[in-house]
């Protein structure tokens, strides 16, 4: 079976509904190639495709793209409405000039590195093939990003359907959980996802019980909507921008209006979705094996 | 006179010509040779100092929030105008804060139908509105005076003027010390408890770049001979990945993530410091907005 007859065959199971906004598609090698394997990642980092090649995995999919793309590059938030914050994260701030960061600065732009010569030489030589299945994903109504993280969190049970359908199209679901310390929340949360380095806002004996849960990068229109509509106390992502987003919660907090908000980091709010994708696509296609590779979460502790 | 707000701005216009005596003077500090100002018009003097010419197109560099015509009763530095710093700054004394960052939380501080409808927008404006106070931003000409006081205020802050080296002085050259012990350093100077590395701690460091929010500017400072870069605030999608990336490759390299606030803090710092030389005994006191995050 050739990757492009596998792809195929996701694409049909959407049928009218698939996106072809050219998120997704073949990011890299040859799509007649015959697989050997599948492999789903959130992003296909060095150490993804290494995994891959040496498990024999041929055809590795993944949310994100191989070239560090950046948020703009989509794939990072949810809908694509709300995909690219107010100015892009880094490119409007960058294209302006003069603004960002200590001083000027050359733009050596990734296609120029040699890390980016050996990424791609390390594909070519492997005869990996790379495929990204972002936009058409995210879009699923099932949800199998967000079901992934709650899942791994414990807390399917515990979903207010009701609110959670107020922030569907955000990609959130929101949790009723017992009242509870905020302290004790952050630290069932980091043992269930394995993490080191998780970051919290908010008063660590604070009682918190309600919470709001969105995977991956969070932009302003979002994080506005999730509050607004579902009278959380929490709200846990995986990354947003610290001059939008995460002042907006430092107020929301100080004004009493809410109680903790939660980075989990990207990579590790991404994780059990990923697992998720390799079951819906071992769904469709039996003729080859089908496994997640997971990105490990890239930061440890500065003052352990 | 039947709108509340129409009265308010006729009674500050009134106080802006008349000076400070008549009408605010019970309320001002001792007068001082630039006592009396406005907000504009310590606005306009700092537009004629700090750069030689001013952008007026900056959408950031503009008032946020309040009316501009307000006496300046005095100044609050910060790196972000956050709710909390706007009630210090007030309980301070001082009415007019002068921000690095946004103020309603998007970089251009766009007032969409979403934020103008959100119910902490109108708290945090009406907040300012109530107490006479006045926002203003100074981002993109403050990186501009040079030499850049983002990177000075960091590098005194840190106790490493001594150490600054390489092309733009954005290398430090320190005394060997791994990057555990660069990252204890400064979580300690910059009261910071979130600070993150990707790579391996142990990796002993020598030379230490500085980086960017940007995968450019970060891909830009690992091109020079360094062991870490320091970097606040940068994207997990592009710059930690391609770190991560740059150290599967075989690059024995990390870098230390610290937050956007204490990464330029001091940089207001810098400011606060500067202020008085273009307004000669004006009040201004610098309000921390702190790291306040915590790693669970």
């Amino acid at each position: 079976m050739t990757a492009q007859e596998i792809t195929l065959r996701i694409e049909e199971h959407f049928g009218s509904g698939w996106k072809n906004s050219g998120t997704d598609g073949f990011q890299a090698g040859k799509p007649t190639d015959p697989v050997t394997g599948i492999a789903t990642a959130w992003t296909p980092s060095l150490d993804v495709l290494q995994q891959a090649v040496k498990s024999k995995q041929n055809l590795v999919i993944t949310v994100q793209s191989p070239y560090w793309p950046g948020q703009g590059g989509g794939g990072g938030g949810g809908r694509a409405s709300s995909r690219v914050p107010s100015a892009g994260p880094n490119g409007g701030r960058a294209a302006k000039g003069g603004g960002r960061g200590a001083g000027p600065l050359p733009g050596l732009r990734a296609e120029n590195t040699d890390l980016y010569q050996f990424k791609k030489k390390y594909i070519e030589d492997h005869g990996l093939i790379l495929w990204r299945f972002s936009e058409n994903w995210l879009s699923l109504p099932t949800q199998p990003r967000l079901r992934g993280l709650a899942g791994a969190l414990g807390w399917a049970k515990q979903q207010d359907l009701a609110a959670s359908e107020r922030v569907s199209l955000v990609g959130a679901g929101v949790y009723a959980l017992p009242a509870g310390r905020l302290s004790g929340l952050a630290a069932q949360i980091k043992s269930s996802l394995g993490l080191r380095a998780m970051r919290v806002l908010g008063d660590p004996n604070a009682t918190v019980s309600r919470v709001v849960v969105r995977p991956g990068y969070l932009t302003v229109p979002d994080a506005l909507q999730m509050v607004r509509s579902t009278k959380a106390d929490v709200v846990v992502c995986g990354e947003s921008c610290e001059w939008e987003v995460f002042p907006f919660y430092e107020d929301w907090v100080t004004a009493g209006s809410g109680k903790a908000f939660i980075m989990l980091g990207h990579a590790a709010s991404e994780k059990p979705g990923t697992l998720e994708m390799a079951a819906w696509i071992k769904a469709l296609v039996s003729e080859v094996p089908v496994s997640a590779i997971l990105s490990e979460e890239p930061f440890s502790l500065g003052v352990a | 006179m039947n709108s509340p707000n129409l009265t308010r701005r006729r009674f500050v216009q009134g106080a802006a010509l008349l000076g400070t005596t008549t009408l605010l003077g019970s309320r001002l500090p001792a007068q001082t040779p630039t006592s009396g100002l406005t907000a504009r018009q310590l606005v306009d003097l700092i537009k004629g100092k700090v750069v030689s010419s001013w952008n007026e197109d900056s959408y950031r560099d503009t008032f946020k929030a309040g009316n501009p015509d307000t006496v300046v009763t005095g100044v609050a530095s910060c790196f972000m105008s956050t709710l909390d710093v706007i009630q210090r700054a007030h309980a301070a004394g001082l009415n007019f804060v002068i921000s690095h960052e946004p103020t309603f939380w998007s970089d251009p501080d766009t007032l969409t139908d979403a934020v103008l409808d959100e119910p902490l927008y109108q708290l945090k404006k009406a907040y300012v509105e109530k107490n006479h106070m006045v926002v203003w931003r100074i981002h993109d000409h403050w990186h501009l005076y040079r030499p850049e006081p983002m990177a000075t205020g960091l590098t005194k802050t840190l106790g490493w003027e001594k150490y600054v080296t390489g092309p733009g002085g954005r290398t430090y050259k320190l005394p060997p010390m791994t990057v555990r012990d660069i990252a204890k350093h400064l979580a300690t100077k910059l009261e910071s408890k979130s600070i993150r590395i990707v790579g391996d701690p142990n990796i002993v460091v020598t030379t230490l770049g500085r980086g960017a929010h940007t995968l450019e500017g970060n891909a830009t400072a690992f091109t020079e001979n360094v062991e870490a870069i320091i970097t606040s605030e940068a994207r997990e999608v592009d710059s930690i990945e391609y770190v991560r990336d740059l150290t599967t490759s075989g690059r024995k390299v990390a870098m230390i993530l610290i937050a956007h606030e204490v990464g330029e803090e001091a940089g207001m710092t810098e400011f606060t410091d500067w202020l008085p030389t273009v307004a000669p005994g004006i009040k201004v006191i610098n309000i921390k907005t702190y790291d306040k995050l915590w790693i669970a």
